[in-house]
């Protein structure tokens, strides 16, 4: 039996701490206040900086915590006690009752027949529910609850009503479940409870309370949203009408002392997310109020000066927000000192966030302590300790914090609390009997409603009627819902009963649903690559709206597509690995030494390899570490003595020459001659302090970075200091560095404290972490004097120094000031490093040249190249603490994959037929991962493990059937351009669409309901680089209007480099089309990310125009034209 | 001040660098809206009352200033009244003095000892607080200024002198508390003469009255009616505490129809008088027009204050802009409607 860890809190830090640790071999017990796992992520509508549907990226991971049989998920549960101590606590947790069972097939029925109607606490009050209800449509787990403080009923004795009694279908309704008592033994404890929103009634000069078209972020946010309660529309709640004209108010009770007074963190970036997203409804006057921009994350700056173009900001604080008539009036002054009254429609507080409700009860229960800002305290120097050990926190439970940053904790708690875990087990179901699938394919439709979601446009009866024609359909179904747990069981009975053994569901994106029918097919015994999926949701009924008929032909050609396509699927299993049980950690600063102590001290052999001749990086040079009170060598030496004490292999003086090998199995040859195998490898780096060359740095002895006043402090002479922020950081692609504004603040106040004039020029003030904001409190009312500088401008520019003074226009006071320096202090940022390692390990940078992370928000330390995490200032600048929680995630992701000893991998890679294939190896050339090994003429081998599937080798191929790929082999594609042609070819776009971005940007087009022409038919590969020459012409021979390929943007292909190679066929058959005399416009390239919506569906009605714009007869000659060059 | 308003942050960055100030530092009203709104809770008052103080050490105050505090040191009051005018407005009322011994000293405070305007309001008072059966006494043509104004001015010395003597002179009365008529007064009171030993229970007349009120010392006639509207003296709603005085009692008066302006309570716009600022002159349009204007727009036909700088400013401002709008003393309203 596997250990067992408590998680509290089912957020996605507690949802990733959770996976993360059932995924190594842990049972754990995931204990959730409310209805339903999730928390505040899943309210949200899309995700900074990246434009991601919130809901959309957690579901699957709520989906996985749920399915997971290593964890136990209690809802509507609290912990009551905790006794004993690490490896041996044992604790009570009260579960209250939900009333219904998990029969529920969430139907609704009994919804519709409860009279009793509340605001719903989902939707910030908002919207309504009922008493019986599901807090939102994803909700895990799925059966419906009754709030029994709002139903009629008063079980066990009285009961009333019994409308949703009698509603109930399934009888899945229990008023005679009561509450539980659990009892359970854990070795270790994770707390993730997340925090609460600030009640902005109590800012009286903001109005809140007073007016309904006075809102906070997160009602503003329900109502972006397309599920929300206003269906995604923008509308004044006063009046249901659009507003014009709308104020975003930053700080909303943070970074006030009467209030909140420590930085919320996330505020600034989601308000300038929500008011970009503003514009795109329509809302032309856009402003946001701010008092600083802490756009520190990678992608924040960038996403900041993006929104300018449409977005008003302006450096105030409101002192009053009135009605008046039909406006609200808002006052506030300017930087030049003019006071302004504006009128606005609407108002949008970002209110501050604060502990959430109960945390200082939990702090009891669980013997912890609180800090003075009402959050858990951590008792060490990183950020997922607590005073007690075995107890440790994650995400905002420890202070306010962003999604990435939250996941990390997550993955970070789970390594402390996994070195308590000595027993592990990877429950799992035993599979089904695989069915029989042999002989001619019995192909099973099940087409979805989604409400009415699709059946609102599209005729789903009449395509129902249509597809029941095709050959080899041998059933076809229409569902509401057809994801609904209930369908999803009725679905494995059917193809049970009609023994199916292909199945194709018409509903949403296989992107996000795609591994939900998987899954149930498995169930079945039905082997899942034999399941296909059309999109009719996003890519159909959701962007051509006002075209019911068109929409619906449209649908039968989508699910005539899958039809076809599956017919030719076969059964692959996934492809076993075994793993080498060995960690390799490159780089010794904080991040690396967290990482190699926390692995070792799991029982996994861990590597730790550092250049210098001692372990500390950076560390070994700095003493601020600030906002942490301690000192840089306190620091050290504690990472130090942990290190020491773990059974790490520290190799110092040493570096990694080589790397070769794919996750499981890498082996990394040290510059001593030493090899290592290693399953997993964690690259902790590090980044070089920014070089400066402005303000003649190097050439006056006056002028000083920070790092050298971390050297010699004491030697200083001289009274007067100016400090100069973000030199070398926030200009042209150079975001921000995170920690230089707390250090220069701590800086500055021990400057003070020497007696020292201290005056610092600023762009912003971005003390966002914990603690940081009382540096900023400290440093001003000591005495500190703040300039702000031009921050669209780099330092230099909008300074003049001359070697004794720094000129200056001060703003405020509008005058031109000359400031006598006997120092200057640049206060410097980081760059990345070049390592030869990335290169070797195919690593993809970011456009600072920091490295990649696998996801944004989901994936902060993995790198996209499997078996390989990134931890500290390598992925981007950070601080000690942040390095190091980086540290500890690493290794948690790295022990997961190394404890289970194996790896399962999708089948989705080459088959090369060596009768067939010449061995040329154009396709190991191309292979952007060198996947493929060979000798020119004589051998060839793919490495499976190595391979991660683009299909790149494939197109690059011209020896027919020497190379294929599975489940996007030529014959599926081609058949699936045989049925979207079938009819009027020549009014018909065919569009290839890689999975990552322009897959994704076709299905975000749906999600933000963006309407197109109903001409395209999207054809799905992993990348665009899949696409042949074979495809391409085979395509143009059907005599389509014309052919589209599309896939990510340069850069940010998730192959790597493979796009390049489409760019470069692409312009090939453009010149190829050209000869034989087919209009070559009529073949496209287009690059669409994820987020970008519009811009796919602004290419489909260019497209679809460029069709209309031709004329028939030279459509329908294509086929002619094309003869002989085109292949079957 | 006038429409713009007063750029506490200029004004802040220009002491912060050395600038000159000598032209806005004299423009705070002392109101403390901005502090209320401050996230940063910097005591915005505090600091421009060691701003004055500077530039009266440097010689740069306005000559206005420098002969109210002249007015002060030879009459006893800001408003060059002559000392023995100062209890004219009891003549007749056979009021006890103080020094007789009683158990509260009314302290008139100079605004309204030396405007005649405010005279009825005081007798108001007076009589409210005889029939309440208080023991009270003045001070008479012995009462001297609280010493606001000369705070106001940032001159020091002068002001630690004039506390240590008055509060010898309540303390001599054996009186346990102090009613001030004006909460600028009361204001001084309970914190500067507070900090310097006074023991004295201390209480703006706006609180007391509806203590009165509250403990049935007084019963009231209910027949009133109409619209009014507060204006929140920033003495009694910000330094004070005591928005809720001012509007407790209107619940008494079924047929009395209280409408808030646009801003009140803590939120209330200043009448522009306070922080010596009826004293110099400023040019454009006065915080009490707007705020008249304010009080117009809601439609009440009586604006009840409890402050005497409120009730004069407001009374200049209805009559200047020729808007119909009576402003009363709530000391009077409440004379008005005793049983």
């Amino acid at each position: 039996m596997a250990d067992k860890v408590l998680v509290i809190g089912g957020g996605i830090a507690g949802i990733q701490s959770s996976l993360d640790l059932a995924e190594a071999g842990t049972e754990v017990i995931l204990v959730e206040k409310s209805a339903s796992i999730g928390g505040k992520m899943a309210a949200l509508d899309k995700n900074f900086p990246t434009f991601d549907c919130s809901i959309c990226i957690e579901a699957p991971k709520m989906s996985d915590v749920t399915h997971n049989k290593n964890i136990t998920v209690l809802t509507l549960a609290e912990v009551k006690e905790v006794k004993g101590t690490e490896g041996n606590f044992e604790i009570t947790i009260n579960q209250k009752p939900r009333f219904v069972t998990d029969a529920c097939t969430r139907c609704d029925l009994c919804v519709q027949v409860c009279p009793q109607v509340r605001k719903n606490e989902f939707d910030a009050g908002v919207g309504a529910r009922k008493a019986i209800h599901t807090p939102f449509s994803q909700a895990e787990p799925g059966p419906y609850v009754i709030d029994i403080e709002s139903c009629l009923n008063e079980p066990p004795n009285y009961l009333p009503c019994g409308r949703c009694t009698d509603a109930c279908g399934p009888e899945a309704i229990d008023f005679n479940m009561g509450p539980k008592v659990i009892k359970e033994k854990v070795v270790s404890i994770v707390v993730s409870t997340g925090f609460d929103l600030f009640n902005a009634s109590l800012l009286h000069e903001f109005g809140y309370s007073s007016d309904p078209d006075i809102l906070t972020s997160y009602e503003l946010e329900r109502m972006l949203n397309a599920s929300g309660p206003t269906d995604g529309e923008i509308i004044k709640p006063s009046n249901g009408k659009h507003p014009e004209k709308v104020l975003f108010v930053l700080c909303a009770g943070s970074r006030d002392e009467r209030l909140v007074p420590y930085c919320s963190r996330t505020c600034c970036m989601y308000s300038i997310k929500e008011a970009s997203q503003l514009v795109e409804h329509g809302i032309k006057d856009v402003t946001v109020l701010y008092m600083d921009i802490r756009a520190y994350g990678k992608g924040f700056d960038e996403l900041y000066s993006r929104s300018q173009k449409d977005v008003k900001y302006i450096r105030s604080r409101p002192g009053s927000v009135k009605r008046k008539g039909d406006h609200i009036d808002v006052r506030y002054a300017t930087d030049d000192g003019s006071l302004k009254v504006e009128s606005y429609d609407m108002v949008v507080l970002a209110t501050a966030s604060i502990p959430s409700k109960g945390t200082g009860e939990l702090a009891k229960v669980l013997g912890i302590e609180l800090s003075s800002d009402g959050f858990f305290k951590n008792g060490q120097e990183d950020p997922v300790s607590t005073t007690r050990e075995g107890v440790y926190v994650a995400g905002c439970a420890s202070g306010p914090k962003d999604i990435p940053d939250s996941v990390t904790e997550g993955a970070a708690a789970s390594s402390k609390a996994l070195k308590f875990v000595k027993n592990r087990e990877w429950i799992e179901d035993p599979p089904p009997p695989p069915l029989d699938v042999s002989g001619e394919p019995r192909i099973g439709v099940f087409l979805c409603d989604c409400g009415s979601n699709i059946a609102g446009t599209v005729n789903v009866p009449h395509v129902k009627e249509e597809i029941g024609k095709l050959p080899n359909v041998v059933y076809v179904e229409e569902n509401k819902y057809t994801c609904a747990g209930g369908t999803q069981d009725s679905i494995v009975e059917k193809i049970k009963e009609k023994k199916l053994n292909r199945v194709v569901v018409g509903a949403c994106s296989p992107k996000t649903h795609g591994v939900t029918f998987q899954r149930v097919c498995s169930r079945a015994g039905l082997n899942p690559y034999l399941f296909e999926m059309a999109n009719v949701r996003n890519m159909d009924s959701w962007v051509h709206k006002s075209e019911k008929g068109l929409a619906t032909e449209k649908a039968v050609d989508m699910v005539d597509m899958a039809v076809s396509k599956s017919r030719l699927l076969t059964a692959m299993n996934d492809i076993e690995f075994p793993v080498v049980r060995t960690g390799l950690v490159i780089g010794g600063g904080p991040a690396g030494i967290a990482a190699a102590t926390s692995l070792s001290n799991m029982g996994i052999e861990t590597h730790l390899i550092e250049k210098s001749d001692r372990v500390g990086g950076l560390l070994n040079s700095i003493n601020t570490v600030s906002p942490s009170p301690a000192k840089g060598e306190e620091i050290l030496a504690r990472l130090e003595r942990e290190l020491n004490k773990s059974s790490a292999i520290v190799h110092t003086s040493t570096t990694v020459k080589e790397i070769t090998g794919f996750v499981g199995n890498f082996s990394a040859t040290l510059s001593d001659g030493m090899k290592i195998d290693a399953g997993a490898i964690i690259i902790a780096t590090g980044a070089e302090p920014y070089q400066p060359t402005e303000f003649g740095y190097g050439n006056n002895p006056a002028v000083l970075t920070s790092l050298d006043l971390e050297k010699d402090y004491s030697k200083l002479e001289g009274e007067k200091y100016a400090i100069i922020s973000c030199v070398g950081s926030r200009s042209g692609e150079k975001g921000c560095s995170r920690f230089c504004c707390s250090t220069m603040l701590q800086q500055a106040i021990d400057l003070k404290e020497k007696g020292k004039t201290v005056r610092i020029f600023y762009k912003d003030i971005r003390t966002y972490e914990r603690n940081a904001e009382d540096l900023y409190r400290k440093a001003g009312s000591q005495g500190v004097q703040f300039f702000r500088y031009d921050p669209l401008k780099p330092p230099d520019q909008s300074l003049e120094f001359d070697g004794s003074s720094v000129t200056f226009v001060d703003e405020l006071s509008s005058s031109k000031i000359k400031a006598p320096v006997d120092h200057l202090v640049l206060n410097i940022g980081m760059k990345p490093r070049a390592e030869e390692i990335f290169s070797q390990l195919k690593l993809s940078r970011d456009m600072e040249g920091f490295l990649l992370e696998s996801h944004p928000k989901l994936g902060p330390v993995e790198a996209a190249v499997a078996g390989v995490f990134l931890a500290g200032t390598a992925q981007g600048p950070k601080g000690v603490k942040e390095s190091m929680a980086q540290g500890y995630a690493t290794a948690t992701k790295a022990a997961k994959l190394l404890f289970r000893g194996k790896i399962n991998k999708e089948p989705i890679i080459p088959q090369i037929d060596k009768e067939k294939c010449v061995k040329c190896l154009r396709c190991a050339d191309v292979c952007p991962y060198s996947a493929i090994k060979g000798e020119r003429g004589k051998w060839i081998e793919l490495v499976p493990a190595a391979c991660m599937g683009c299909g790149n080798c494939v197109a690059e191929c011209n020896i027919e059937g020497a190379i294929s790929m599975p489940n996007f082999t030529d014959s599926q594609i081609m058949t699936q351009i045989d049925a979207a042609t079938a009819e009027k070819p020549e009014e018909k776009l065919v569009v290839f669409a890689c999975n990552w971005c322009s897959y994704a940007g076709a299905d975000q087009a749906g999600i933000s309901k963006i309407q197109y022409p109903p001409s395209a038919r999207v054809i799905r590969t992993m990348c665009s680089s899949r696409i042949s020459q074979k495809l391409v012409m085979y395509a143009f021979s059907k005599n389509p209007g014309a052919v589209l390929v599309t896939g990510c943007h340069i850069n940010d292909c998730h192959y790597i480099d493979a796009n390049e190679y489409t760019e470069k066929r692409v312009d090939r058959w453009k010149r190829f089309l050209e000869a034989k005399k087919v209009n070559p416009d009529r073949l496209q390239l287009w690059w669409v990310s994820a987020a970008e919506g519009n811009r796919f569906a602004s290419k489909i009605r260019e497209m679809d125009a460029l069709i209309k714009s031709l004329s028939k007869e030279e459509i329908v000659s294509t086929e002619s034209k094309l003869k002989g060059v085109v292949r079957r | 001040m006038g429409e713009e308003g007063m750029d506490v942050r200029n004004l802040m960055r220009r002491a912060q660098i050395g600038l000159d100030i000598s032209e806005k530092v004299w423009n705070c009203s002392t109101c403390k809206l901005c502090e209320e709104s401050c996230p940063r809770q910097v005591s915005i008052v505090n600091v421009i009352t060691g701003l004055r103080q500077l530039e009266l050490e440097e010689q740069k105050a306005p000559d206005k200033i420098v002969k109210l505090l002249w007015d002060i040191y030879e009459t006893g009051n800001p408003w060059g009244g002559k000392k023995g005018d100062r209890s004219k407005w009891a003549d007749g009322l056979n009021l006890k003095d103080a020094k007789e011994g009683t158990d509260v000293i009314l302290y008139v405070g100079c605004d309204a000892a030396y405007n005649k305007n405010l005279h009825k309001s005081l007798r108001s008072l007076t009589d409210i607080m005889k029939r309440a059966g208080v023991n009270f006494g003045i001070l008479g043509n012995e009462e001297k200024c609280c010493g606001e104004p000369i705070r106001n001015a940032g001159e020091k010395y002068y002001l630690d002198d004039l506390v240590h003597e008055n509060i010898a002179q309540f303390e001599k009365t054996g009186a346990q508390t102090v009613v001030a008529f004006s909460p600028h007064c009361g204001n001084m009171f309970n914190t500067v003469y507070k900090k310097r030993g006074l023991k004295m229970e201390v209480k703006n007349y706006s609180e007391f009255l509806n203590s009165l009120i509250r403990d049935d010392k007084v019963k009231i006639e209910n027949g009133a009616h109409g619209k009014i509207t507060i204006h929140d003296p920033c003495y009694v709603s910000r330094y004070g505490d005591g928005s809720e005085d001012l509007r407790e009692m209107f619940t008494l008066f079924p047929e009395v129809e209280v409408k808030e302006m646009l801003s009140s309570g803590k939120d209330s716009l200043c009448c522009g008088g306070g922080g010596n600022r009826m004293f110099i002159d400023f040019e454009g349009k006065r915080l009490s027009d707007f705020r008249i204007e304010q009080a117009r727009d809601t439609g009440a036909d009586t604006v009840i204050t409890a402050c005497p700088i409120c009730n004069m400013n407001l009374l200049d401002s209805a009559k200047i802009n020729g808007v119909k709008i009576q402003v009363k003393e709530l000391a009077e309203f409440v004379g008005e409607n005793l049983k």
